[in-house]
């Protein structure tokens, strides 16, 4: 029971992932066609995934309605019937099903974009807080972030011709040398979290959390 | 030949480095390896200890990184590393006996999650703590996750709030929220930008990938720590060296299309 | 007791007067439009260059993959793009691997924002262009697409199988395209390494404001033809193309609010330092 529960699943991760990895350099019929499998089966995991999260939020909410919680229940009541009435009308008539076209249209989407709207009044509060040149680096930050965002915008080029050259410069020498720089290292450390997953060093992924 | 073609140079990077990662986590079992601290999971233990002391809860959460949604999901390096990070802090949350939430927009994320955490509350010898109700799932929706997020932090007022995962632009909503209620933060994976300025301890690049190897301290993880090294330092001949070859007018770039 | 000067009042403002200032601010420019000139960068002028040395009549493949957030920078760059290829009779595939919601977009341009070009050019549906809709998978269903499309997609956005569309007669896989427009924010890293890189199929990116700093790596590296993002870039490409549209007009509110993030922060500075230097205890004779 030991090997099946603690060992199995590295096993298996480890074959189906060094499958996966082979066909990416050996052009082989059989090894496309068994790694391509192996990926749709990922998918169809992953699309049966979902339901979980689907039947933790239904558990919660009716938990939430049939307890009356206070300042709660009533939003659990809509997240309900809307959750409910998505998931039928998108069985019964698939995706082109015209109730379910409308509310995704007409609820999903502009609800989304009014939320994403929240990003820059965030942003704005954000910066108002921590912009303060505390230190030489929050001033270097401070100054570099002010240009780039003036180079952003036709007035910066009106301001004077050295705000775009500057943002320019800034994109392109020191950010994408810490962006190369950043991604290499952090492209080894990926490698190295593969390999060490792959080999059951680090098993947080299978869900043994003692075995750390 | 069945080889890919263009793919030569990868292989035989993807090769070497593998070796120098393998042959380091070997040597690692003999020799001690020491890796230099990296403050942000060095003071997870202090974070903790904050929320115990003021009573309030400790927050994970995954970021938005379905694998419907771009992130990979479970095969996402920037989850396996932040499931990581998760149960450890799980682990001294059992330890110091502080209450641990964690959100999810990852819905494959949770069945490990609650198990790792599970078995570690069992291991502590504190089952009782453990409570399925605290891993909460909102939406595989980014705003809608974020705005659950966002209302549950107001709500249980955390005194620590872990982002580490894959995070994208719903963290500047996260982390900025959580500076507001007076949250000690940690982030990592995520927009280095937006978490820079709202979280006191931040992981970057390779630091946030390794994390579950140095949290660990087991000796053959360290070494593939000290194998990575000896990629990086390839990596820089490799550019130093192309760079002067070209400097020279002698152009080798071909060599990576082989 | 010491009275709290408008300087530490302003350092701890309640950040909800920031938000209405923020609102009124940017609500300005809807009624009194500045129009300043834009410059166009590099990136997207080879973008544009690049689409414009294809033959007419080339094959393209648009993959579209953002969400609600995305739309309001993303779409204005894909519309201006599709105009483009519309004039010159180019056979267009639409498809999403990392966000269902971007399979609405594909339409949305076609059948509303351009339904005017789409009549005039008398493009028809399934002859000249074609929407696969949201193929779920991500990198896995990337990478099996360009080995072969039928493998992950069998039927069309509409649910209409693809051998009844006869523009998907041409297309077995994705060498059988000229050319590929990626746009949006959640896939782009995934379509470089599995599309680009192994089949090195040509590529240009339209994305969001903040991946800029990620992506000019690869365009630096020409990996990519050319790159652009935003609204700004939309506003560009609109410029290039002398087809001035939602782009250009946004420009100004855009501004009009990094003009004020701008100016928040060199009054937040002053508070600090204001706040900091009178919080100072005094010294012989009353100096700080």
């Amino acid at each position: 029971m030991s090997f099946i529960k603690r060992d199995l699943p590295v096993v298996i991760s480890f074959i189906l992932g060094i499958i996966v990895i082979t066909q990416y350099f050996w052009i082989d019929p059989t090894l496309t066609i068994t790694s391509t499998t192996i990926q749709g089966w990922a998918v169809v995991i992953w699309a049966f995934m979902m339901s979980i999260g689907v039947i933790n939020i239904f558990i919660r909410e009716t938990r939430s309605i049939i307890s009356k919680k206070a300042g709660q229940w009533y939003y659990s009541i809509i997240i309900v019937v809307f959750l409910s009435c998505m998931i039928l009308t998108g069985i019964i008539g698939t995706t082109n099903n015209p109730i379910y076209l409308y509310l995704f249209n007409n609820f999903n989407i502009p609800i989304n974009q009014a939320v994403a709207s929240l990003l820059a009044f965030f942003t704005i509060s954000a910066a108002f807080r921590a912009f303060k040149a505390r230190s030489l680096e929050v001033l270097v930050l401070l100054f570099s972030a002010c240009v780039v965002l003036l180079g952003n915008v036709p007035i910066g080029s009106t301001i004077s011709w050295t705000i775009p050259w500057t943002r320019d410069w800034i994109l392109n020498v020191p950010n994408l040398a810490y962006s190369r720089g950043i991604n290499a290292g952090a492209a080894l450390g990926i490698l190295g979290l593969g390999i060490r997953t792959l080999l059951g060093y680090q098993r947080s992924a299978y869900g043994m959390g003692a075995e750390e | 030949m069945p080889f890919a073609t263009g793919r030569v140079f990868m292989f035989a990077l993807l090769s070497l480095f593998s070796f120098f990662i393998l042959m380091s986590l070997q040597l690692a079992k003999k020799t001690r390896v020491n890796v230099r601290p990296i403050p942000a999971l060095d003071s997870l233990h202090e974070c903790v200890g904050r929320a115990v002391e003021l009573g309030r809860p400790v927050h994970w959460t995954t970021g938005y990184g379905s694998a419907m949604h771009g992130g990979g999901g479970l095969l996402s390096p920037a989850l396996i590393s932040g499931l990581a990070i998760f149960t450890h802090i799980a682990r001294l949350c059992a330890q110091m006996g502080a209450e641990l939430y964690a959100t999810f927009c990852v819905a494959e994320l949770m069945p490990p999650a609650m198990q790792a955490v599970r078995e570690i509350y069992s291991v502590e010898g504190k089952e009782e703590l453990f409570k399925s109700q605290n891993f909460i799932y909102f939406s595989p929706s980014q705003f809608a996750y974020a705005t659950g997020v966002i209302s549950f932090m107001e709500t249980q007022q955390v005194a620590t709030n872990i982002l580490c995962g894959q995070l994208q632009d719903e963290c500047i909503l996260l982390a900025e929220t959580g500076a507001t209620i007076g949250a000690v933060q940690v982030g990592g994976g995520g927009q280095y930008a937006y978490l820079m300025i709202t979280c006191q301890y931040l992981l970057i690049g390779e630091e946030f990938y390794t994390a579950a190897a140095y949290l660990s301290q087991d000796q053959a993880q360290l070494g593939s720590i000290r194998g990575q090294d000896f990629g990086k330092i390839t990596v820089i001949f490799l550019f130093l060296g192309l760079s002067i070859l070209l400097m020279l007018g002698i152009d080798l770039t071909g060599v990576f299309k082989i | 007791m010491t009275e709290k000067s408008i300087f530490s009042k302003l350092d701890n403002i309640d950040r909800r007067i920031l938000w209405l200032i923020f609102i009124a601010f940017c609500s300005i420019p809807v009624f009194y439009p500045l129009g300043l000139p834009i410059t166009v960068t590099k990136p997207t002028l080879d973008l544009v260059n690049a689409i414009k040395a294809l033959p007419d009549g080339s094959k393209i493949f648009f993959e579209d993959d953002y969400t609600p957030l995305g739309h309001q920078e993303v779409t204005p760059e894909c519309i201006a793009i599709v105009r483009l290829l519309i004039s010159k009779k180019m056979y267009i595939v639409f498809a999403s691997f990392y966000t269902p919601e971007a399979a609405l977009w594909p339409p949305y341009i076609f059948n509303v924002a351009l339904s005017k070009e789409v009549e005039a050019a008398n493009y028809k549906y399934g002859v000249n262009y074609a929407f696969l809709g949201f193929i779920p998978g991500g990198d896995t269903s990337v990478s099996a697409f360009c080995l072969k499309i039928r493998q992950v997609a069998n039927v069309d956005y509409y649910g209409t199988p693809l051998d009844q569309l006869p523009i998907m007669n041409n297309f077995e896989k994705i060498q059988d395209f000229n050319f590929c427009v990626t746009s949006g924010s959640t896939g782009l890293a995934g379509m470089l390494s599995q599309m680009q890189a192994p089949y090195k199929m040509p590529m240009v990116i339209l994305c969001m404001g903040n991946d800029y700093s990620n992506m000019v790596r690869y365009y630096q590296a020409g990996a990519i033809k050319g790159l652009t993002s935003g609204l700004r870039g939309a506003a560009e490409i609109e410029m290039a193309l002398n087809t001035p549209g939602e782009g250009m007009s946004s420009m100004d509110i855009v501004q009009g609010g990094f003009l004020l993030l701008v100016t928040f922060i060199i009054i937040g500075n002053i508070s600090y330092f204001v706040a900091k230097y009178r919080s100072k205890p005094l010294q012989e004779g009353n100096k700080r």
